[in-house]
């Protein structure tokens, strides 16, 4: 069964890539984002909301194992016209949650030096997104300095996350979608992981 | 669904009328686009790009929960939303005898009687080619 996507596309997609256009331009901000979709099991309204309006037939979709759903892959295929794949290589787009466990950030496409454009967005769904001293977040956009707190992910994500920082310009970018609210962290974003944290 | 999408507007109008009322919702509004038509010289050749098409889409399912898609040539949305309706009906097993024979069945007379009109139009123009024997072997 097939469930409904944005009731009026044009108006709910611009408010949804405005959303998504302030979170990447201040990296740490928690953007409130309250979109009003009913997707199917395993993926959130904000991630459905993020897929609906980024993705399309020229952005392979990764699924995360606990977002991956027949009903899930029928609804972005159907609504966004992106194929979905396996190989976590060939995603422009990757959805994964971190409620279950930690996606692996190894595997996705960087970007080359030629075409740093040519990389993975994640989008990964988690429990909460709070302005707590977790993460320092340094880098464009952010004026000092930044500080925000992301349940459940842990060390292993973060120190992933700072190894990369390395190879910049290359990278991937995250949007982080929580109940309510987005924050994302770009490729340019210094981060620094707190003693208390 | 290839009835519901290659007869008229005004054809299908007609005879839809009683059906496509039900109540439904609409899983993608109609939306028009275009289409790139390839084709080989003489069904053998590479394939090349013929042009485009615009071609109207819509998806919508009904109150009993079946699904119903339509493609349809031209920009026409109410042709894409009727057609998506009805093939939605046609899913449904205790109204596809009643649609099959008080809608499609009809319609495709029409288009039958179309293609033969156009064929015997086409027939009447037909030169049959045939070569003299010019005695040249004499």
């Amino acid at each position: 069964m097939t469930e409904t996507a944005f009731a009026n596309p044009p108006h709910e997609t611009a408010r949804t890539f405005r959303a998504i256009l302030d979170a990447f331009a201040r990296p740490g901000r928690i953007i409130p984002f309250a979109p009003s979709l009913a997707p199917p099991k395993g993926l959130s309204p904000g991630a459905a909301a993020a897929a609906l309006t980024l993705c399309d037939f020229q952005t392979p979709i990764w699924l995360g194992q606990e977002v991956r759903a027949p009903t899930v892959e029928n609804y972005l295929r159907f609504h966004t016209g992106a194929s979905i794949t396996r190989d976590d290589g060939a995603a422009a787009f990757a959805f994964a949650s971190a409620v279950h466990g930690i996606p692996d950030l190894s595997k996705f496409p960087t970007g080359t030096h030629e075409y740093p454009d040519r990389s993975a967005t994640l989008i990964i769904e988690v429990k909460t997104l709070t302005p707590e001293p977790q993460i320092e977040l340094t880098g464009p956009g952010i004026e000092t300095v930044h500080y925000f707190e992301v349940t459940p992910l842990a060390s292993p994500f973060w120190n992933q996350m700072v190894d990369m920082r390395e190879a910049f310009p290359l990278g991937i970018d995250v949007l982080f979608v929580a109940q309510g609210a987005i924050a994302a962290i770009t490729r340019s974003t210094r981060l620094r992981m707190m003693e208390a944290a | 669904m290839r009835v519901l999408a290659l007869s008229s507007w005004s054809d299908l109008k007609g005879y839809a009328a009683k059906f496509a009322g039900v109540s439904h919702e609409t899983l993608r509004p109609p939306e028009t686009g275009l289409v790139m038509l390839r084709g080989r010289m003489g069904g053998t050749g590479a394939a090349f790009n013929a042009g485009e098409a615009t071609v109207t889409r819509c998806a919508v399912r009904t109150a009993t929960g079946h699904e119903g898609n339509a493609y349809v040539m031209g920009g026409n949305k109410d042709h894409a939303r009727t057609a998506a309706i009805c093939d939605a009906l046609l899913q449904d097993e205790s109204r596809r005898t009643d649609i099959e024979m008080h809608l499609i069945r009809p319609l495709e007379a029409i288009l039958m009687e179309r293609r033969a009109v156009a064929a015997r139009k086409a027939a009447a123009t037909k030169v049959d080619f045939f070569t003299l024997v010019r005695g040249e072997d004499d």
